[in-house]
């Protein structure tokens, strides 16, 4: 049970969608530490970008070792509320959830969103023409 | 990598049309390509690209997308490299651009990886400033940050 609040960023998702997101949370938390959503796989962020993303999946981003051993040993915590944020991405949605809405994490995924939304943009800008 | 795999690579990246003529010779000529970039990275990062490209590339489709897509551009070895490097986890550090009306296009970017490992990659080959609009543009509040290398899309 990791409680918290949902936030909703719909829109078809994009191949680069979570790449942009890990960058952010990397450069938000250098030691972040990241956690394949059926457990199989936790990793630094820097290992992150060698891994396949495919939509649905889901992950758990922890602000650090430290906290991603908090979260498995202890769940919830009021100390460790705040430092792990779940992504789950599907087809035409990229779901959050975090502690609050006036947190870390929230502030995050503000930027994640904001920074997605750009480069989604971009990526429509500069597509290659439909002959190619 | 033989050219028949190097083809459907191309094509699987949106940029098989760099085949549509001279096959033979492009394929040649990118297999040499790719090494000049194996070679590129080594010299940078000071340890050899394991796998070497033309065999990562096929191995790692998805991830190395981006990198394919420069091939069919007449992108530099080193800048190849950095994108490599950047795809391979390394974060963007600094991004150094000069240009001066026929005279002078330089691009400086440095990349680092967690591990510590970092390097410049230079060029003063206009078209190696393609790499600008491959750079994914972001914020953290309102600090500035570039990173990640996005291929081009194909049009829907």
């Amino acid at each position: 049970m990791i409680g918290g609040v949902d936030i909703a960023f719909t829109g078809r998702v994009l191949d680069g969608d979570m790449d942009v997101m890990l960058r952010i949370a990397r450069a938000a938390w250098p030691y972040a530490f990241v956690e394949t959503g059926d457990g199989s796989f936790a990793v630094v962020v820097g290992e992150t970008f060698r891994m396949e993303w495919p939509t649905p999946s889901e992950a758990f981003i922890y602000e650090s070792h430290a906290a991603y051993e908090s979260w498995t040993a202890s769940g919830l915590t009021h100390a460790n509320a705040d430092k792990m944020l779940a992504v789950t991405l599907e087809h035409d949605c990229i779901s959050f959830v975090v502690n609050d809405r006036l947190g870390t994490t929230a502030a995050i995924v503000g930027d994640m969103m904001d920074s997605v939304r750009e480069n989604r943009w971009l990526a429509l800008a500069l597509a290659l023409p439909r002959a190619a | 990598m033989d050219e028949r795999r190097l083809r459907e690579v191309f094509e699987q990246c949106d940029v098989g049309w760099v085949f549509d003529e001279y096959a033979s010779e492009r394929a040649h000529q990118i297999l040499r390509e790719m090494h000049d970039v194996d070679l590129a990275f080594c010299e940078k990062i000071g340890r050899p690209l394991d796998p070497p490209l033309s065999q990562a590339i096929p191995a790692d489709l998805p991830r190395l997308k981006p990198l394919v897509q420069t091939f069919a551009s007449p992108m530099t070895a080193p800048i190849r490299a950095m994108v490599y490097c950047i795809l391979d986890g390394a974060q963007v550090k600094a991004i150094r651009f000069d240009y001066r009306f026929k005279a002078r296009a330089h691009l400086e970017v440095d990349v680092g990886y967690d591990s510590g490992e970092s390097a410049t990659f230079s060029s003063d080959d206009v078209y190696d400033s393609e790499a600008l609009r491959h750079f994914g543009l972001m914020k953290m509040g309102k600090a500035p940050i570039i990173d990640g290398y996005y291929a081009f899309r194909k049009g829907d």
